[in-house]
């Protein structure tokens, strides 16, 4: 009897090509036989699992088939022969072919990588799908003033108490607090006061304590695993004291393991957020006006966050009146907690974000190098197919069939992608931490560990097998047998065509990616020569220790000031409560002329100064006069800036003086106007602000040094621990400060600038080998030339306008690409360059030379053969 | 020469074989030497193990006996053959020697 077997039927075909057919029957009875008896008693599942365990128990050479009429393996032992012969045969091809792939690979990469990076953040929260952070915009009179990442105190209750989508929130806020245990002070890098359920909210399992109860009572701490390390060793930080600000003792009641860099939190120390009411008032739970607090909300599942932030402008309308609303309009934004690291760049930040546009424009960049790549490979294949032609032939006349050369030529492409590929993990791990260096991390390599990021890369690495390896497998194995053996072999003109086309491409992306650096650095160049309208060289800046009570400060600062009023490496100093460089983190609402209506108010950047601060920093005044500390009652003055004047509605500074402004209350007097400055890097417009005076210290020792810097920072420190004690001695010097505004541009250079050279160097590596080709297929007509009487200068043109042409091209199509392309990133900035003619005219120069250069050794080689030689074997 | 000593697994599908006489086929041993012996080996370790059996000339198979349960497909039934036979003999009569010649003593006082 004959039934069809009841096993899977592929195993069974795979036993049927695997096996000996001696043994064959006996065993797929077996197997049939076992396999109804354990499906009757184990289910059809565990049964089939069963079943292919043991099938693959059968796969052992011991059954194996030996057939002669196989010849699969033989085949693929011949086209690995035949290319490893024709890669030996023609070194110095399959060199630039499989360097300039590993490059573009190892590009492609790391782009691949970073992006990746870029765009998890956060992800390793459980909850992210349903954690969003409450954004801030503060509005005036309708326009939009201020963009808060950390926003109202009041959002984060308010919301959760209002609207039953939400299912709870946390807030924090920063600390400036400094903290010492054991009578030693630690430097912390971002603490803050969070609310108490700070770390369920997030997941965060604790190290040490428990997170119901870690930040449920004032005065309670948590620190950062490293932290806790720094301030304890070996010790058990648990319920140990530490002091904030030499004052109020709080309890180390958790430990949490600090926070992966992929996050767009970082803290190393916790308070309560129960001890900022302590210290503040209740307000900082429910205040409207108080912007600084990071909320966080989390919604029930299935809730949709556009829906719900639709019924914001009526709802706050109706909580803080339709006035307030009007004039001074909030704007709650949700912003989903895994989008926050690349779409947000606001006020108070936890600590720098990323750019959306920056990460894909390096996507696009990084491609840009793996196509020139893949279209080198392309060309010096094709290219080459004269050296293969006859091979070809003689195979096909030995009864190859077309598929079975398309096999052959994909294999070989496969061959050597996989080398390239394994060259190109290997410059990736030696590599990327100089690439990391460049964008700003300084992490060592490590493989990332999801699966997503590897499809990826197996996907990348399947395109450039399609679309290196088919085209030429089907050029290739296209010859006529006839024509090639007889010898009339001649590239085909269509052929000749794509491969210019796509030379033109690649320099097209290189041009592209050269006047990108050009014009990168070029408004680099520009932002770093403007004129700041503030002096910044030679400053140190020191921070000022924190005291709890000001006349211990006062104290202590008067016998800082006077070890440094007796030192003749230290010029001058000053102290403000901020230093230029940054925004001051002093932002105030509410402000108006006292002659104002209440509507009309603005909101300015504060800034507390000392009275000799102006002329320390060189500003300028353009009416009234500085703060003088010989007036008595100078407290009660400001100064403004030519922004902050132009906000309150003069036209003239002059118009200014004397008004009276009202501020939080209290009114003050305009005593002077200073001309417009850098306060922040000449990337933004002017700020609007206001100085007060301030003549006890709070912030920073602005101190300018003479030429001798080591001798005054040892001064300066040796005095510090004089007049301070132990306290954190925490200064740098304002030009690199200030220069640090400019980190993004830099970055962004440098990555521009690094794949522009790889894309040159890929791009010259092709045009290299097909211009060492291309001139020997011509050498027979070079040396007729040079019969006819041709100059060894008219055939170096001849050869070399072959490619020129080509590069012409490229660079008259990529000036407007670029231009397109540069305008764009150019509008982020409020200064910029205008793009001249110079800009593109000086990298299609440099790319004509580079181009030139690259094929000039070969086209001179040729050029200068002797023709006897070239034409004798004709 | 290879092969004329035989290993213990060996020797266990060999005694099934002997043991099941007319209905020796490979998931038979294997059920036969589980059940005895208490050891699970997987149905391709019988038929490799019955190979290399056949292959030193202790075991002949035949095609026989198929049954709706294996699909319509004969089973392969293995045999003792003579020298298969004198391997076994041979291999119990050494061991009957060497345990006539181990002194009571070695068993009974441990």
């Amino acid at each position: 009897m004959d039934r069809k077997p009841r096993i899977l039927s592929f195993t069974s075909d795979l036993l049927e090509r695997f096996c000996k057919p001696s043994i064959l029957e006996g065993i797929l009875g077996d197997l049939e036989e076992s396999y109804l008896e354990n499906k009757e008693i184990k289910g059809a599942f565990r049964t089939n699992i069963i079943h292919l365990f043991q099938v693959l128990g059968f796969l052992r050479p011991r059954f194996r088939k030996r057939s002669k009429h196989s010849n699969i393996e033989a085949m693929f032992k011949n086209y690995l022969i035949a290319t490893v012969r024709n890669l030996k045969r023609h070194k110095f091809y399959a060199s630039i072919n499989i360097f300039g792939l590993a490059v573009g690979m190892a590009a492609g990469f790391m782009i691949l990588q970073y992006v990746y990076q870029e765009l998890t953040y956060d992800t390793f929260i459980p909850d992210k799908e349903n954690i969003y952070r409450v954004q801030t915009n503060r509005y005036n009179q309708g326009e939009l003033s201020t963009q808060w990442a950390a926003g109202a105190a009041g959002a984060g209750h308010f919301l959760n108490r209002d609207f039953p989508e939400v299912k709870e929130f946390v807030n924090l806020t920063q600390s400036r607090a400094q903290i010492s245990y054991d009578k030693k002070y630690f430097e912390l890098s971002n603490p803050y006061y969070a609310g108490k359920n700070f770390f369920k909210f997030f997941s965060i399992p604790l190290l040490r304590g428990v997170d119901s109860i870690a930040l449920k009572e004032p005065m309670t701490v948590a620190l950062s695993e490293s932290l806790a390390k720094k301030i304890f060793g070996d010790e058990d930080p648990m319920g140990k004291m530490i002091k904030q600000n030499d004052a109020y003792d709080f309890k180390v009641t958790a430990v949490f393991p600090d926070l992966p860099e992929r996050s767009h939190m970082k803290f190393d120390l916790l308070y309560s957020f129960d001890s900022f009411v302590f210290f503040t008032s209740e307000d900082s739970r429910t205040e409207w006006n108080w912007d600084g607090f990071l909320n966080y909300v989390k919604l029930h599942s299935g809730v949709n966050p556009h829906l719900l932030a639709e019924k914001f402008d009526p709802w706050l309308t109706e909580l803080i009146g339709e006035e307030d609303q009007t004039n001074f309009r909030i704007e709650l934004i949700l912003q989903p907690l895994t989008k926050i690291h690349l779409t947000s760049n606001y006020r108070a930040e936890i600590k720098p974000t990323g750019d959306e546009k920056t990460t894909y424009f390096l996507l696009i960049i990084g491609l840009f190098v793996l196509f020139i790549a893949w279209i080198n490979y392309v060309n010096l294949t094709t290219a080459r197919a004269l050296s293969r032609a006859k091979e070809v032939g003689i195979r096909k006349v030995l009864g190859s069939h077309r598929a079975q050369l398309i096999g052959q030529f994909l294999f070989e492409s496969f061959f050597l992608n996989v080398i390239s590929f394994t060259i190109a993990a290997l410059f990736v791990v030696l590599i990327f931490p100089t690439f990391n260096g460049f964008v700003g991390k300084s992490i060592p390599y490590t493989w990332p560990d999801a699966p997503f990021f590897w499809v990826g890369l197996g996907l990348v690495f399947l395109l450039g097998l399609i679309i290196s390896g088919f085209y030429p497998a089907f050029v290739l194995s296209n010859f006529k047998p006839i024509s090639v053996l007889k010898g009339k072999f001649t590239s085909s003109t269509s052929g000749n065509n794509l491969r210019r086309a796509l030379v033109t491409f690649q320099f097209l992306a290189s041009v592209v990616l050269i006047t990108g650096t050009f014009v990168v650095y070029k408004q680099m160049y520009f932002l770093q020569s403007q004129d700041l309208g503030v002096k910044i060289d030679q400053t140190m800046v020191i921070k000022t220790p924190v005291y709890q009570s000001d006349s211990v400060m006062s104290i202590k600062d008067a016998v800082f000031r006077n070890f440094m009023d007796s030192n003749p490496t230290i010029k001058d100093y000053t102290t403000s409560s901020a230093v230029p460089g940054r925004t001051p983190n002093w932002n105030a609402g509410g402000i108006r002329l006292l002659s104002q209506d209440d509507s009309e108010s603005n909101q300015y950047r504060i800034l507390g100064a000392n009275a000799n601060f102006t002329e320390f920093y060189g500003l300028e005044l353009v009416s009234g006069r500085a703060f003088d500390k010989t007036f008595g009652s100078e407290e009660s003055n400001v100064l403004l800036n030519e922004a902050a004047v132009a906000q309150m509605g003069f036209k003239e500074a002059e118009e200014a003086i004397n008004q009276k402004i009202l501020f939080w209350g209290d009114t003050f007097n305009i005593v002077g106007v200073v001309k417009n400055y850098r306060q922040e890097s000449p990337k933004q417009a002017y700020d609007p602000l206001i100085f007060r005076y301030f003549p006890s210290t709070s912030g920073f020792y602005s101190v300018k040094v003479s030429s001798h810097i080591a001798d005054a920072v040892d001064y300066i420190q040796a005095n510090w621990e004089a007049a301070f004690g132990n306290k954190i001695f925490d200064f740098f010097f304002l030009d690199d400060y200030y220069n640090e505004q400019y980190k993004a541009e830099v970055k962004f250079g440098s990555i521009f600038g690094l794949f522009a050279a790889l894309a040159i160097l890929v791009a010259c590596l092709g045009l290299f080998g097909l211009a060492s080709y291309n001139t020997s297929l011509r050498s027979k007509e070079v040396g007729v030339r040079k019969v006819l009487g041709a100059s060894i200068q008219q055939l170096l043109t001849l050869l070399t306008w072959d490619f020129v042409k080509l590069v012409v091209v490229s660079i008259v199509i990529a000036a407007p690409l670029s231009w397109w392309l540069m305008t764009n990133w150019l509008n982020n900035f409020e200064n910029r360059i205008q793009l001249g003619l110079a800009i593109f005219l000086t990298p299609a120069i440099l790319i004509v030379l580079i181009a030139i250069s690259t094929v000039a050794f070969h086209t001179f080689k040729t050029a200068r053969l002797n023709p006897a030689d070239t034409l004798h074997d004709e | 020469m290879k092969g004329t000593n035989l290993g213990e697994l060996e020797e266990l599908v060999m005694l099934s074989v002997g043991i099941l006489y007319d209905d020796a086929y490979g998931l038979a041993i294997q059920k036969e030497i589980k059940e005895r012996c208490k050891r699970s080996i997987t149905i391709s370790t019988v038929h490799s193990v019955t190979s290399r059996l056949e292959e030193k000339g202790y075991l002949s198979a035949r095609y026989d006996g198929a049954t709706p349960e294996r699909g319509g497909r004969r089973k392969r039934l293995f045999q003792l053959t003579t020298s298969g036979k004198a391997a076994i003999t041979r291999m119990k009569e050494m061991r009957d020697e060497m345990w006539k010649s181990m002194p009571e003593v070695a068993l009974t006082n441990g």
